[in-house]
C-alpha cells in the first residue's frame, strides 16, 4: 500500500499541528495494525521536518512495537538525515523508564 | 555583496535597527521560496530555519523577523521574536528546576542540547538542537541571545557572555560558508 504525505498535509509537512497529521496517524495505525506493508511516499512534499515525523512514527512505535513499525514501512524517496534521525530520537525519548 | 561580516556585528546591527528584515512573520512557503530565489541548496538548513520559525510561533510574540545577508562567501541569517525569553521558559521544565538562578547565557547554552526544552514535553523545541547539530556539521557559527545573555557556537566550541542590558527579544543569528549550503 502507498500512503502519500501530500494527500494528508500538502506540500509542507512541517508542524506537529499540521492539518491531516492526526488522520494520517490514524490510517497508518490501522494499516500497520493489520500487518500491511506501507510505502510512505514523499512525492509532492517540499519540506518535511523532524517535528512532523516526531508526532507520527515514534508514537506508533511505542504503541505497536518498534520492530513491527520499522519493518512494515519504507520511505520513498529516502528521508533527510535529520528527519530520519528524529524517528529513533523520538522513540528513545518516549520509551517508559523502568524505575 | 558587502564586506566580511562577523556574527556579533550583525547581532549589534539588528539590535540597533541598522538592518531591516527581509521577511516579517514568514510562513513555510515564504522560507521555501526564499531558499529558491537565493539558490540555497541545503535541506538541512531549510529544516533548521523552519523548526526555529515554529519555536518562535509557539513561544514568541509577533512580529517574527527574518534577516538575511550575503557577505564574502558567507550567508548570515537571523530570526528574531519578541516573546518570552528562552531563559524564562527553560526553568519551567520541572526536570530542569535546578537551573533556576543560573545566568541567562548558561541557560541558553543548555538549550542547544538534545531534549532540553521549556515544556519538558517530548518532541518540542527541536529547533535549537538541530541548529547546534547543523553548526557542528557545517563548521558554521550561531549566536543565540535572550534576556541579557548570549551564547555563540562556532563548530564545537561554545562561548557565553552577559550583555549589558536586556535585549527584550530572542535573537538567533546563523553564519555559514556559502559552499556548505550549495551556494
Amino acid at each position: 500500500m502507498i500512503i502519500k504525505f501530500f494527500d494528508y498535509s500538502g506540500e509542507f509537512c512541517t508542524r506537529r499541528t499540521t492539518p491531516g497529521l492526526l488522520e494520517l496517524k490514524e490510517t497508518l495505525r490501522r494499516e500497520l495494525g493489520k500487518g500491511t506493508f506501507v510505502i510512505l511516499s514523499l512525492e509532492g512534499v517540499k519540506i518535511i521536518t523532524p517535528s512532523y515525523i516526531d508526532e507520527l512514527l515514534p508514537i506508533l512505535m511505542i504503541e505497536l512495537g518498534k520492530e513491527k513499525v520499522l519493518g512494515q514501512i519504507k520511505f520513498e524517496p529516502k528521508l533527510n538525515k535529520y528527519v530520519e534521525g528524529q524517528i529513533e530520537r523520538g522513540y528513545r525519548a518516549r520509551v517508559p523508564v523502568i524505575p | 555583496m558587502d564586506g566580511v561580516i562577523f556574527i556579533e556585528d550583525y547581532f549589534d546591527q539588528i539590535i540597533n535597527k541598522e538592518v531591516v528584515p527581509i521577511l516579517i512573520n514568514p510562513t513555510d512557503i515564504d522560507i521555501y521560496e526564499l531558499f529558491q530565489t537565493q539558490k540555497i541548496r541545503s535541506q538541512e538548513f531549510l529544516i533548521v530555519l523552519d523548526e526555529l520559525l515554529f519555536n518562535s510561533e509557539e513561544h514568541g510574540q509577533r512580529p517574527i523577523n527574518l534577516y538575511l545577508k550575503k557577505s564574502f562567501g558567507s550567508l548570515v541569517v537571523a530570526i528574531e521574536d519578541f516573546g518570552q525569553g528562552i531563559h524564562t521558559t527553560l526553568p519551567c521544565n520541572q526536570r530542569l528546576s535546578d537551573i533556576k538562578g543560573k545566568k541567562s547565557s548558561s541557560i541558553l547554552r543548555l538549550s542547544l542540547e538534545e531534549g532540553i526544552t521549556g515544556t519538558g514535553q517530548v518532541g518540542r523545541g527541536l529547533g535549537l538542537f538541530y541548529l547546534s547539530e547543523f553548526v557542528l556539521e557545517k563548521s558554521a557559527e550561531c549566536l543565540v541571545a535572550s534576556d541579557s545573555g548570549l551564547v555563540i557556537q562556532s563548530a564545537q566550541i561554545f562561548y557565553e557572555r552577559a550583555l549589558a542590558a536586556d535585549i527584550c527579544r530572542n535573537l538567533i543569528v546563523i553564519k555559514v560558508l556559502a559552499d556548505r549550503i550549495g551556494l
